[in-house]
Order: C-alpha cells, then structure tokens, then sequence
C-alpha cells in the first residue's frame, strides 16, 4: 500500500514536471513553428486575427481628432502666395533692385504681377509648417490634397507673370556677375505656363519655393562678393563661413526637390524595393568581380531578368502621370500629367540646382544638410525618371516646332498612345510564361516623329545636358552615402547613346 | 571552396543586417539625438515589461511581479520575497508585415539566394521614420525583500530609421543596455485597514552603447565586394558611441479600501545621460580597459565627440483595483494610467483631448487558479491582448501589442509580439 503510494506520488511528480518545465518549452517551439513551419493560408488565418488589433479605436471612433495643424498652416500660407502683399507688381516693365537684390528689366507685358520673395522669417515659417507636415503620415495626405487644389485667379496671374520675370532675373544676376561663372542657373529657367486654368495650389508652393531659392542666391553672392559687386564673387577662395552659406542656398535646393517629390507622388513609390537583390549582387561583384569588369568581359544584359522589376514600378509610375484603364483603354488624365511634368521639372531642376554650384560632391559631404536625408540611392533612378520626362516633353516642343496646328502632336497623347497598346505597363499583369515573347508594341508613325531624337540630344549636350546629368547624378550618388556606384557614373556619356543610334548599334 | 567562402561572406553580411549597425563615416554626422536617425537612442533605459505592455502600458499600482518596482518603486512594499533568476523576453516587430511577406517561405527553403531574398523582404516590413526591429531584454536577477529591490537587467535593441519609402533608405542601429537598479520601499498606515501610502525610490545606473547607423547601401556594398573584411569593419571602422546616466526614479501608492489604489511616478529625475562617441569599438575598449579587442594595438584611442543627453521629467499618473475573489480562484485586476500628466496642463481645446487620449494608458487582467493569467488593454486606443501561464517555476508570457513611433497618433503604429520565459518568482 506504502509503495502504490510512493509509485503514484513519483507518478504524479513526473507529470507535475512535465506539466510545469516540458510543456513551456513546447509552447516556445510551436510559437516558433508558427511563425517558420506555417503555409501561407494558416499565416493568413493568424494576420486575420492579429490585423484588427492594430487598428486606433480612438481615431476610429473619432474620440481624438486628427491633428492637421501643419497642413492647415502651410496650406493657408500657400493659399497666401501671390496674392496681397505677396505680390509683387512691374514698374513700367521694370522691377526694382530690392525685390531680387538687382534690377531686371522685363518689358512690356500683359503680366504684370509676379510672386514676389518671401521675407527669411516667412520662408522659415513655411519650411517649418512643411516639413512638420511632410514627417506625420496623417497630414502629409492633408496636405498633399490642399495643394491639389486650383489657384485663384490672382494666384494664376501671378503665377504667368512670374515665369517672365523669373527668367529675366536669372539672365539679369548671370549679365551682372560678368561671366559664366553663374551658367547653373540656367537650370532653374522656368517654362512658360501656357493652361493656367489648370494651375494648382502645388505649383503656387513650387514656384514660390524656386522664387526664394533665386534670391537667396543673389542675396549670399553679393554678399560673399568684393564690394558687393557679383563680378568679383570668387567661388574657387571662400571662407568656410562663406561656403557654409553657399550650402544654405544648396540645403533649399534639395528642400525643394523633397517638396516636388512629394507632390508627384515619386516619394511613395520603392523603386530599390521592387530590385532583385540577389541577381543585384551576383552582377556587381558576387564571383569576385564587380559590375564593370563583369561588363568589360563581356557579359550580356539579360533583359527578361529586370522585365519584372520594370513592370511593377511602370504600374506606379504611370499611375503618377495619370494613367488609368478604362473600360479596356488607357487614358491619361490631363491634369496629373501636367502636375507630374510640372514636379518632375521641379525636381530636377532643383537637383541640378543643388550639384551644380562647382563644388566637389565629397566637400559638400561635410556639411550638414538638413534636407539630404531623402537623397539615396533611388534618387539617382527618380532623377533620371524625370529627365526622360522632362526632355521627352522637350523633344515633343523641338518636334512641334516649325509645324501648323493640325501636325503638331501631344507628349501625353502619344505616351496614352504607347500605353494604350503596351497596357502591361499600366496593370502591371504579366504572367512568368509571357516573359520570353514578351515585345513592345510601337505606336503609328512613331518612326517619323522620333527620327530627330539624336539632332535634338546632339543640340542639347552642346548645351551642357550631358554634364549637368553626370554632375547630378555623381552628387546624388555621393549624397546617398556610397561610392558603389561612382566608378560606373564617372563613365557615363550622353555621347555613347546617339552615337550607338547613329552607327545602328543602338537599341 | 571559393564559392564556400562566399557564401558563407554573405550569410555573415546578412546576420549583420539584422544585428549590427556601421555607416560610412561623415565628418560632421552627430551621434545625439538632434539628429533624428539616432533620436531612439536618447530613450531613457525602460525593460520590456510583457505585463504591462499586454495591459495597454498600464499597471503602476499593479503589485504581484517581482519587476512591478520597476514600473512604480511603491509597489516593492508588502510585495513579500520574490527572486527571479533569469528571465529572458524577445520582441519581434511588424509581426503582421512579416506574416504577410514572402519572408518565411524564403527563409524555409534554406537556399543561400533565397536568405539573400528573405533579408530584402524583412528590410521591406520595415516602415518610413522610426522604429523598432528586434529587442531582447535578459533579466538576470531580480529580487524583493523587506521592502528592498535590486534588479540587474542587459538589453539589446535594433532600432530603424528610414528615411524615404525606398528599401535603400533603411538605416538599422544597434544598441547595448546594461542597468542595475536599487530600489527602497516602505508602507506608511494611516487608517488601518482603510488607508495607507506606499512610498519608493529607485536608483539605476545604466551604461548604454549604439554603433553608427548601417544602411541598406552600405551592406549592399559590403556583400558585393569581397575583398571586403565585414570583422574588420565593426570592430575598428565603426564609431561606438556609449555613456552612463544614474536616474532616479520616486513612487507613491494611496492605497484605499476594496483593492483601490491611487498611485503617483515621477520619473528621469537626475537622469542625464552622458555620452562619448568613440572612433571604433576597438578605440572604446583600448580607452576604457586598456585592451584591444582586435588585437591590432599600436593605436592611440580616439573619441569623436562627447555629449549630454537630458531626458524630460516625466509625471505618471494611475489609478488600479485589484480583488482577489474566492481565495485565488479569480483575480480581476483593472488599471488606468495617465503617462507624462504635466504635458496635459495649458492645453485647451482638441489639442486638450488629443493630448489626453494620447496619454492614456487603460488594462485589465484576470487571474484564474494563481495560474493563468489573461490580460487586455489599451495603448493611446491601440489594442493590447497577452496571456501568461504560471507553473511553479516556470513562468511563460506572451503579449501582443501596437505601438505608436510617429508624432500623431495614427501616423506609424508598430505591432509587436513578445515572450518571456522566466524561471523561480512570478
């Protein structure tokens, strides 16, 4: 009996034990098996569960209001731009030397209002209002909306008399430094708005930002010039306070191209995040070489490798520029495409701006920039997205040139045109059979429109393109921390591309 | 052999994505918090505590967990003798992004170009601004007695900083906490029965270290140039940047008839943390031991910069009830917290009540048979669910919650899931 008793009693404490320390450890495994061993249908089930958990029962229920400050204040300060005292107005065709630190002579014109500079203390407050926004999800969306709305009819005068003036004091500041010293400026220049009507909000901030940036600009030069006088600025023999204050002008530069980015909507997309990192890897370096001597030996480029990558970014991109299936044809909503050409001007020229000072990438490194953080590798990608854009709309004008109306054609009717027979780019639906016989389809008479592309480009790089491109492009690639990529960017050539067209070799 | 090696380069490269952090180094880069990548790192030392965290971040009059003093030190006295040696908690965060990724099909297969794969969809669960990505606490020793506290805690955190929506905008830093707090607790009766006040203060001295940020470039760069010695690169060309503080923590429980509870925590009284950033690891070792740790000696140690960082007084506030009914056959336990009171005073208007939501934190547990405990709560309105499991010695917590990392509510909540595994006292 005394034993039955100490066999249960042994009985009963093995099972205390495994209860109590093996059965923990059990619990450990399968949460880990869980999380490793699942399919996807059971992972579904538990994000099923779990999903619900994370939403805000206080924002939900709408017991604690959404805090917009920001946005309402940068939109109503926006709201404020080119109207009022904001406004500056020509003096029989003049504008006097206080408004941008010279005196420009526009002309005659029918536009006789302009944005004027903001005050240091209003394009603080603005940046301020802005960035705050920019940081919370919740009122970057505010504001994005805010600035999609349209001007007012004072704003869109002001607006078209500004590109007048604008252009007028870029080419006032480069006549006064004596030189060509100050030819970067030339990348702000400022096309002429021809649909008013369709001005927004957005364009309103875009314009006023690139208006502070040209002041500014005089403003520093002439104070780091002998005398005050520009010819005399000397940009090789600064003082580090000197250049510490160039960089001013630099940081709002990239402030604006942030801006831009923002309200093309080119933040939101992970151009990097679509890459396929591993095949990245085995090309730049995975057998012990790197990416140029892979080149160098020879290798070929397999195409169908990135047509997947190409395919989910294209779907985001053209969704930017406006593009949307309906009822089986693709359409590109006029104004977005005008939003996105406007910002994606705006984001180059900015960036062109910014790297287009003279200074050495690896000495701007040392300065603290507060608007760098957003430059990484993608920029080079966005950056180069928006001077396809952007010089494809210019071709299209180079094209529509000499031609009477009827002949003339459109930069977004042809890309609808593209898209429309290439809808894969705007659904993004590719099934992994179709890669190997996966072609473009060409447009009508695409040939004839096309056929001065390597003139027009020829005309350009004359004009500095191709530098400007390599310059920016090396700037951001040295901004984004790296230098991975700076061997195969001092390489590049915009020669190399139309001199393949021309010999037939390209493709 | 040479593909051996390679491989095993980039699996290396791709442990250190997830534990280590190292940049390339900027001349003018600050290490402090004023430069927002690293403005996690200026947190107050703070341990993962799975009770309160699966109780909406409520419980400073909770008593009953050998680390309830750590939350409030009025709660060490009446706690009666508590030991637990170790207990060891890890947080996992973006539990549903990962679940939802191809990830952990990536990481079954166990094929190298598929970890490769599985680190690009990890880095992808990663959200823009700040957050966090793995924490491990160790708790080493936590004791009560007589009214006295001591703890020795060590923490390792992986925070991220992403800058853009881009995967290559991802900076990852790793950070090294070890801290040991002192507590005094004593019960003063005022009417027996009816009302006493519990009074407490702690001491912790923690010493803290974070590497410089790692991006996503730099890593890219490192697994695509093998002459690259990844070793090398964190132990003496990554700067190191650590320091102590010895905060003080003070605590007051009202403790008022059927189980009510009123109690009151000020907290980062004295708790200036002073920071050093070193060249390398190496260069902090030789400074502060005398001894390499690469053994490459010859070098005189070098520091970059050295910093205060103050962190703001803060004021809880909580109210608890806690009732045990049936002897332990059900123990309900309610808590609402106010967190950082003080910043409600001036406001007015929605910015009064946004304020206050934000600063509310509201749980509940129910303990059934002293052995299992389910808990529920509510962080800033985010839903909090745990549940713990007590046998004897071993005591088993797991919790899922959300956090908020961005300015407004709403902006980036990050939902975590965590489990503690302790051993000896509850």
């Amino acid at each position: 009996m005394k034993k039955e008793l100490h066999t249960e009693r042994i009985l009963s404490f093995k099972e205390e034990i495994v209860k109590r320390f093996v059965m923990p450890i059990l619990v450990i495994a399968l949460l880990a098996l869980v999380l490793i061993g699942c399919d996807q249908d059971m992972r579904s089930s538990i994000v099923g569960f779990l999903d619900p958990l994370g939403n805000n029962v206080y924002i939900d229920s709408g017991m604690a209001p959404t805090n917009t400050a920001n946005a309402a204040a940068a939109s109503n300060q926006v709201a404020g731009l080119g109207t009022g005292e904001s406004k500056g107005t020509l003096t029989d065709g003049k504008i006097d030397s206080s408004v941008f630190g010279v005196e420009v002579t526009v002309g005659e014109t029918e536009n006789t209002s302009f944005l004027a500079p903001q005050s240091e203390e209003d394009q603080e407050k603005l940046k301020n209002e802005l960035g705050e926004a920019l940081n919370s999800p919740s009122q970057k969306e505010q504001l994005k909306e805010d600035m999609k709305k349209p001007a007012s009819d004072e704003q869109k005068a002001a607006a078209k008399g500004t590109v007048g003036a604008f252009n007028t004091v870029l080419a006032s500041i480069k006549t006064e430094s004596g030189g060509d010293k100050l030819d970067f400026l030339d990348n702000l220049k400022l096309p002429e708005i021809k649909d008013e009507d369709e001005l927004t909000q957005g364009d309103m901030l875009m314009l006023q930002l690139m208006t502070d940036m040209v002041k500014n600009t005089v403003d520093t030069l002439t104070e780091l010039s002998e005398g005050g006088d520009l010819k005399k600025f000397d940009g090789a023999n600064l003082t580090q306070e000197g250049i510490n204050k160039v960089m001013g002008i630099v940081d709002d530069a990239l402030f604006a191209a942030q801006m831009a980015e923002e309200l093309s909507g080119a933040s939101s997309i992970d151009f990097t995040g679509s890459l396929d990192l591993s095949s990245l890897l085995e090309n730049i370096g995975g057998k012990g070489r790197n990416r140029i001597q892979a080149r160098d030996d020879g290798d070929d480029f397999d195409f169908e490798e990135v047509i997947p990558t190409l395919l989910g970014l294209s779907k985001e991109i053209t969704a930017m520029m406006g593009a949307e299936l309906r009822n089986g044809e693709v359409i590109i909503n006029q104004q977005k495409y005008r939003t996105f050409m406007a910002m994606m001007k705006s984001y180059r020229s900015s960036l062109e701006y910014a790297f287009g000072f003279g200074f050495d990438a690896q000495q701007m490194k040392k300065y603290r920039f507060a608007n760098r953080e957003h430059l990484d590798l993608s920029s080079l990608i966005k950056y180069l997205l928006a001077v396809i854009a952007t010089e494809h709309e210019g071709y299209i004008k180079y094209y529509n040139k000499d031609k009477a109306d009827s002949e003339k054609v459109s930069s977004r009717k042809l890309i609808e045109e593209f898209l429309d027979e290439n809808q894969v780019f705007v659904t993004g639906d590719l099934d992994d059979d179709d890669y190997d016989d996966f072609e473009l389809a060409p447009i009508e008479n695409v040939e004839t429109i096309y056929k001065d592309v390597v003139d027009y480009l020829k005309d350009r790089d004359g004009e500095g393109l191709g530098e400007t491109i390599k310059n920016t492009l090396l700037g951001i690639n040295a901004f984004a921390g790296g230098d991975m990529l700076a061997e195969l960017l001092e390489q590049f050539d915009l020669k190399e591309i139309f001199s393949g067209e021309e010999d037939g070799e390209g493709d | 052999m040479g593909r051996e090696i390679d491989m095993k380069k980039r699996l290396l490269v791709i442990l250190l994505i997830v534990l280590v952090g190292v940049a390339p180094l900027l001349a003018a880069t600050t290490y402090g918090p004023d430069n927002a990548a690293y403005e996690q790192t200026a947190q107050p030392f703070t341990g993962t505590n799975i009770w309160s965290l699966s109780m909406g971040g409520a419980g400073l009059g909770m008593k009953g967990y050998s680390e309830s003093f750590l939350l409030n030190p009025a709660n060490l006295p009446g706690s009666g003798f508590k030991l637990s040696i170790p207990a060891v908690t890890v947080t996992a965060y973006n539990v549903v992004k990962i679940l939802e990724s191809p990830m952990i099909d990536y990481i079954a297969s166990g094929e190298d170009e598929d970890m490769i794969k599985a680190a690009q969809e990890f880095l992808k669960t990663i959200g823009k601004g700040q957050g966090d990505v793995l924490t491990t606490d160790i708790s080493l020793l936590t004791l009560n007695a007589g009214g006295l506290g001591l703890s020795v805690q060590a923490q390792e955190r992986l925070m991220s900083y992403k800058t853009g929506a881009e995967m290559t905008s991802t900076k990852l830093i790793a950070q090294v906490t070890a801290a040991a707090t002192l507590g005094l607790g004593f019960k003063i009766p005022v009417i027996p029965k009816w009302l006493d006040i519990d009074l407490g203060a702690n001491v912790q001295v923690a010493y803290k270290a974070y590497l410089e940020q790692i991006d996503a470039q730099t890593i890219i760069g490192m697994m695509g140039d093998d002459s690259s010695d990844p070793a090398k690169v964190f132990l003496n060309e990554t700067p190191l940047i650590a320091g102590w503080s010895m905060p003080i923590t003070i605590g007051m429980n009202v403790n008022g008839p059927y189980g009510l509870s009123l109690s009151a925590v000020a907290r980062n009284i004295n708790a200036t943390q002073h920071m050093t950033a070193y060249k390398s690891v190496d260069d902090w070792a030789i400074e502060n031991f005398d001894q390499s740790i690469s053994g490459e000696a010859g070098h005189n140690p070098a520091t970059i910069e050295e910093f205060e960082v103050v962190p703001e007084f803060r004021f809880d506030l909580g109210l608890s009830w806690s009732q045990s009914l049936g002897g332990s056959l059900l123990t309900p336990t309610l808590s609402f917290d106010i967190v950082d009171a003080g910043k409600l005073a001036g406001l007015q208007g929605d910015d009064l009540t946004r304020a206050f939501w934000e600063s509310t934190r509201i749980g509940a547990s129910l303990r059934l048979l002293d052995i299992l405990d389910l808990r529920y709560g509510l962080s800033k309105g985010y839903h909090s669910v745990g549940l713990g499991i007590d046998l004897f010695v071993v005591h088993l917590d797991v919790a899922y919650y959300t956090l908020e990392y961005g300015k407004n509510l709403g902006d980036k909540p990050i939902d975590a899931l965590s489990v503690r595994v302790g051993l000896l006292s509850r």
